[in-house]
Order: structure tokens, then C-alpha cells, then sequence
């Protein structure tokens, strides 16, 4: 072992050359970092336990998503162009490895348009079935957010194991409904992670009426849209009860009903959202920028760790400039600002003194 | 206002937009650059008398190369580091073989199997007999590029015409039949028509509906139909998957049947004045609807040039490639060092 060791650095020095000891560290430091970035160049990379994100995007595309209340660069742009934008940013945003699964949501359920696949790969697929989703995409024209938001936590485990569920809505439940008659979340609070993301504006707006041609062809009045709070059974049925004031039956025409006589209108229901986050234990945040959702897509509790093809440059970069550090240091190791740092520590510089005498003795 | 002025130069620069960094840390490594500028007194050989020397040009050259490259060392690794990606990009593809937009029906009847009796293999519903012969479709044809739209109501791009194949199977596993009973064939078709009017006609088009039913369109809709049809050069292939007690298209009606109530065949008749090559399959079991996709899968085009969005460029290796080569240099420089006086 010895002779091996002896012969491994008779060769070594007959490559830097009799030498100075701190020349040959100088010289084997320069040596290592060319040998690191030699290999750098061919593109290293391995299959590794690697951060990835799995995420399903559900999109509102009920008309309500239509109302143009961001303001970006000036023009107003619609809560769907808005949700669009950010799941594109996302999309370019995750990682290599991650997978992605879209959906759109109207009326009570959640359509699955493609299942997981990885992102990178099918950037452009997916860049542009995002861009293409649309309110005319729409089978109907309810929109029922509870019944919407679990529908998508339901499907999220068939798609995959660490699938989480990013859902874009506004909250706007329309027709209004009777909260005796919502489902509740049947699955375990927290089964599935992800986040409520709020869009638009809590001032309420109209709603556009589009044409065939996107074109704004008037907005919803309240005459249209559909008004009647209650449905089923009335919990008062004594006709006394309803002569003192009481119509629960009827109350979703009666007058003063506040919600009722705005249902034209459109606002970001934060406090529904909010609500139905606790129910699922997802996370409800509203979104005011595009960019906001890669930042929650990546973030802590997201991840899922998975074997996928990592690179492995930056391993051989980082040894390779400390390595070229090494490199200076040594080189100037008679500079004043060395005696600077003896000076200071006396303790910490003993190692290249050492190697400094001994250079000194060879030259 | 150094905020303010920072944020409008990142703006400017796109940072974030058109371009990012995987990494920000590596960016405190930036600075180490000035280290061969500011440290003085490097290793040297100590002699009675500087000033009788001569002036040496091409040593005092070396030694500013050195310092650039040692410079451009710490600089060019740094940034290897962060990881500077371009977003967004476009990249130019040749694709071969034909465009092919496959229409897929997925309104409720589509749950039902062809034959109500019979064993399981015999009662498959139709949407999964519709699924693995587009599976297999998918699988074939290795340079068309395809597409998927499907429509119950309304019509959904589920993939993008393009070269991505395990996209379109990812979106044909993902499609159950749901959405309400009506089948909006116009409005199905006229999307995926829509696909072929950003592209040159290079070749061969396909639109291949899938469908179990036919739906009545009134005159103004056929009208838009058939010029879309015209226009993009588009042959149609309808594979009908017949249900047991549904219409035949390949007998001709009686003369007594009224035309109104078999949309399909009505469908079916309209479809033969389109003047773009017209098929029709008629399906009533799995293995007939093989026919079609060979059919299909013959067809050719012309290589076409276009453009293609990818995710990020990768601009790490030319960091590394510069770093790589400084190193070179300064393997060349220290070996020129000497090492003793030479007289």
C-alpha cells in the first residue's frame, strides 16, 4: 500500500514538476477544477431522490370567470385569463420530473382534460391545452363550488398518489343555494393538500355576457339569472309562523333578501372559500399576481419526492470553484494581505506558513 | 427609490419573464471576481535590484490575461451555478405525415355497450371500445401529428395538434363519458377545424370523428360547416359505433321512413355533400373499427417546418463551457511560471 501510495506521487510530481509544496497544491488545485469541468461539459446526470411537484390544475370556467376586474399593464384582463396565465407561469416554473393533470370545472363537477403527465417533456401540450380553455368550454351553466372543489378532491387520488390540487375560482355560487343542501367533504380533512386560489375582486362586478366571438355583448341583469335561495322542504309549516313574518319557503323571492337581489352580480367570495378550505383542509390565498401561484406550487409541504433525472453540474461546479479559490489563495500566499491575516489569526494561517517556509527553502 | 430603480432594471431586463435563474445564492460568489484585481504580491523571487531589469511587455500581458481569466473563473462558475434558463422559447420542429384532429364523442350514451346482452368482453361500453382503438390509432402512425378535441354540449381541446403522442394518450385516459346527453357534432368539429387554419396546407388533413349518434344541424350551421370543411382540405372519417337497435348507414332509408328522426342518417347524408374525401365506418363490434385506423394511419404529407413552444433553454452549458476554457488558460499561464531564476 505504502509502495502504491509512494509511486501514485512520484507520478504526480512528475506532472507538476519539481516543485515547491505550495506549488504543487496550486497546480493540483487548477489540475482538479479543469478534471471537474472536463466532466461538467458532458452533461452528467443521474436518476436521484429529487424535489418534484405533482399538481392538478382545476380551472372555473363558469361566466363569472369572465368578469375583467385584474388590472395588468394597465388593461383589465378577465379572473379566467388571469388563472390561465399564472397555471402557465407554473407550468414553466416546476421542475423537471413533476407532473401536471389539468380539469375544468363547471356546473358540479370537475372534467379531467389530461391525466398526470411529466412537465417538461410536455411543456408544449400543455402550455397550450391551458391556453385554450374557455367559457365556451362550458356543458352548463351553474356553478356549484362545493359540490365542484370535492368532485376535484375525489378525482386527485386516482390521478396519482401525491397529486395536490390547486382549484382557480371566484366563488361565485350560482344559482344561490340552500346551505341545508351541500354535500359535505367525505374524505379526511388534509387527505389531499393544495390550495383554494381566490380570483377577483371582493367589489362586486357585472357579469358580461359574451358572444360566440368573445365579444362583450351585454351584461346579466338581474331579471336573468336564476334567484330562488330555497329549495326543498321548509322547516316551518305552521301557517301561523308564516303569517308573523316567517317564509323560509318562499324567503329566497321575498324582498330584503340582500344576496338574492345582487345575484347578478359577481364578487370574490372569500368567505365561502374560506369556509370550504377549512372543510377540505386545503389552503385558501387569493390571487393578485400571476406570478404568485409557482411560488405556492413550489413551496414547502408541496413536495413530492421522487427518482427523477437530476443534473449533476452544479455537484462538480461547486468543488470546482473552491478549487480555483484554493487556486488564488495560494498564489498569493506572499501578498501583504496574507501577513495581514497571520496577523489575526495566528492559529488559522499555520498551515500555510508551513507551507510557505517550505517554499521558501526551495526557491 | 434604490428600490424603486431596482425594480424598474429588473423589469426592463425581463428577469422573471422571459428569463430566470434556478438559483439565487451562487449570485454572493460574484464579488470573489475582483480577487485577482485587489490582491497584490504574488509569489516571487526576491533580487538585489528591480530597477536594472528591463521592462518586460509580454510578461506584463501574461499577467493581465491571468488576472481576466481567473476573473472570468469566478464569474463564468457562478453563474453556472444559478442556473440562467431562457423561458418560453420557440423551437423549430419538422414534422412529417399527416395532421390528424381526432373528434371524440363523450355525451352519456356513449356509456352504454354496443350489445345490451352477452358476456362482459361483448358489453363493453362504447367509450372504452372508442378509447383503445384511438390508443391503438395514437400508436401507429409515427410522424402525423395529431390532436384530440372531444365534445358532449360543448367542445374541449383535450390535446393540441402537435408530435406529443403520450399527451393525446394521457388526455384519452383521462376522458369518461359525462356531460350531458346532447352531442354538439358542429361545434366539436368546427374546433378542431379551427387547428388546421393557423397551418399551411402541406398534405394530407384528417379529422376523425368518433361518435355513436348523429345531432340535427340547421341550415346556417351546415352552411359554416361545409366552407370550413372547403377551406381546410380536410377528409373526414366517421367512425359510427352503432348501437344495437340503432340505424344502419349502409342501407339506404324506405321510402316511407321519414329522414328527421335518424339524425345520424341525416348526418350521415350531409357529410357525403361536403366534396372533401368522405368515409364512413360502421362499428358494430371492437374489431371492425380497425379497418378505419389503418386507413387512417396511410396517409402522408409533406414535411412541414413549425414552431413549437418548450419549456425552458438551459443556457447553464455555455457558463460552463467558458469556465472550462479559462481554465485551460490558466493551466497554459502557471505552467509558463517559473521556477527558478534563469540566467
Amino acid at each position: 500500500m505504502q509502495f502504491r501510495f509512494n509511486a501514485w506521487a512520484r507520478q504526480l510530481r512528475m506532472l507538476v514538476g519539481a516543485d515547491s509544496r505550495l506549488n504543487v497544491w496550486r497546480k493540483l488545485s487548477l489540475i482538479t477544477a479543469f478534471c471537474l469541468l472536463t466532466i461538467a461539459l458532458l452533461k452528467p446526470h443521474a436518476e436521484l431522490p429529487n424535489r418534484v411537484y405533482d399538481w392538478y390544475f382545476v380551472v372555473d370556467i363558469t361566466q363569472s370567470m369572465n368578469v375583467p376586474d385584474y388590472q395588468v399593464a394597465g388593461k383589465s384582463i378577465s379572473r379566467l385569463q388571469m388563472a390561465k396565465q399564472s397555471i402557465r407561469k407554473t407550468l414553466s416554473a416546476l421542475p423537471c420530473g413533476s407532473q401536471v393533470a389539468l380539469g375544468m370545472f363547471t356546473e358540479r363537477n370537475v372534467v379531467n382534460v389530461v391525466e398526470p403527465v411529466e412537465v417538461c417533456a410536455h411543456f408544449a401540450a400543455l402550455d397550450q391545452t391551458v391556453a385554450s380553455m374557455d367559457w365556451r368550454m362550458a356543458w352548463a351553466a351553474d356553478s356549484f363550488i362545493a359540490h365542484g372543489l370535492y368532485n376535484a378532491l375525489e378525482q386527485a387520488p386516482q390521478l396519482g398518489k401525491q397529486v395536490r390540487v390547486m382549484f382557480f375560482t371566484d366563488g361565485q355560487q350560482a344559482p344561490p343555494a340552500n346551505p341545508k343542501y351541500m354535500p359535505t367533504y367525505a374524505g379526511k380533512l388534509g387527505d389531499v393538500p393544495g390550495y383554494v386560489v381566490g380570483m377577483g375582486k371582493t367589489t362586486p362586478s357585472k357579469i358580461p355576457k359574451l358572444d360566440e366571438k368573445n365579444a362583450v355583448a351585454g351584461y346579466w341583469e338581474q331579471e336573468e339569472v336564476q334567484r330562488f335561495g330555497n329549495f326543498g322542504m321548509a322547516e316551518t309549516l305552521s301557517v301561523l309562523a308564516m303569517e308573523h313574518g316567517q317564509h323560509d319557503r318562499n324567503s329566497g323571492q321575498g324582498p330584503g333578501a340582500e344576496l338574492l337581489s345582487n345575484a347578478h352580480l359577481s364578487a370574490l367570495d372569500e368567505q365561502n372559500l374560506n369556509r370550504l378550505a377549512n372543510a377540505t383542509g386545503l389552503h385558501y390565498v387569493r390571487l393578485e399576481q400571476a406570478a404568485q401561484s409557482s411560488r405556492w406550487a413550489t413551496g414547502l409541504g408541496m413536495t413530492a419526492w421522487r427518482w427523477a433525472d437530476t443534473d449533476l453540474r452544479p455537484w462538480l461546479a461547486a468543488p470546482a470553484i473552491v478549487c480555483g479559490l484554493l487556486y488564488l489563495v495560494l498564489t498569493f500566499a506572499g501578498s501583504t494581505w496574507y501577513k495581514w491575516m497571520a496577523q489575526r489569526w495566528p492559529g488559522t494561517t499555520q498551515a500555510m506558513r508551513t507551507l510557505k517556509i517550505s517554499s521558501k527553502q526551495h526557491v | 427609490m434604490w428600490d424603486e430603480g431596482l425594480q424598474t432594471a429588473i423589469l426592463a431586463s425581463g428577469f422573471g419573464e422571459h428569463w430566470g435563474l434556478m438559483q439565487l445564492w451562487p449570485l454572493i460568489l460574484l464579488p470573489l471576481a475582483v480577487l485577482p484585481w485587489v490582491l497584490q504580491d504574488k509569489l516571487s523571487f526576491s533580487h538585489p535590484a528591480l530597477q536594472g531589469l528591463p521592462a518586460d511587455p509580454l510578461s506584463v500581458w501574461l499577467e493581465r490575461s491571468w488576472k481576466v481569466a481567473a476573473s472570468l473563473f469566478i464569474l463564468a462558475l457562478s453563474m453556472a451555478l444559478t442556473g440562467p434558463y431562457l423561458k418560453s422559447q420557440m423551437i423549430e420542429k419538422v414534422g412529417r405525415g399527416a395532421h390528424v384532429m381526432i373528434v371524440l364523442d363523450r355525451s352519456a350514451s356513449m356509456n352504454e355497450p354496443f350489445v345490451k346482452k352477452g358476456d362482459v368482453q361483448a358489453r363493453l361500453p362504447k367509450m372504452q371500445v372508442a378509447r383503445n382503438v384511438l390508443k391503438t390509432l395514437v400508436q401507429q402512425g409515427h410522424d402525423d401529428l395529431m390532436g384530440m378535441v372531444t365534445f358532449s354540449t360543448s367542445p374541449i381541446l383535450a390535446a393540441p395538434l402537435g408530435t406529443d403522442r403520450a399527451f393525446v394518450q394521457a388526455a384519452l385516459d383521462a376522458t369518461e363519458a359525462g356531460g350531458m346527453g346532447f352531442t354538439a357534432v358542429a361545434r366539436g368539429l368546427g374546433m378542431a377545424l379551427d387547428y388546421f387554419a393557423d397551418q399551411p396546407v402541406t398534405g394530407a388533413r384528417a379529422i376523425v370523428l368518433v361518435s355513436d349518434g348523429g345531432a340535427h344541424l340547421d341550415g346556417k350551421t351546415q352552411d359554416m360547416l361545409r366552407a370550413m370543411v372547403m377551406r381546410q382540405q380536410a377528409s373526414l372519417y366517421w367512425i359510427y359505433l352503432r348501437s344495437e337497435n340503432g340505424v344502419s348507414l349502409k342501407q339506404s332509408l324506405g321510402e316511407d321512413e321519414n329522414i328527421d328522426a335518424y339524425p345520424e342518417y341525416a348526418l350521415h347524408e350531409y357529410f357525403q355533400t361536403l366534396n372533401v374525401p368522405y368515409h364512413m365506418y360502421e362499428a358494430e363490434n371492437p374489431e371492425a373499427v380497425l379497418a378505419a385506423v389503418n386507413d387512417i394511419s396511410k396517409l402522408k404529407n409533406k414535411p412541414t417546418r413549425y414552431l413549437e413552444p418548450v419549456s425552458r433553454q438551459d443556457l447553464s452549458q455555455y457558463a460552463y463551457a467558458m469556465a472550462w476554457l479559462v481554465t485551460a488558460v490558466l493551466l497554459g499561464l502557471t505552467g509558463l511560471e517559473l521556477k527558478r531564476w534563469q540566467t
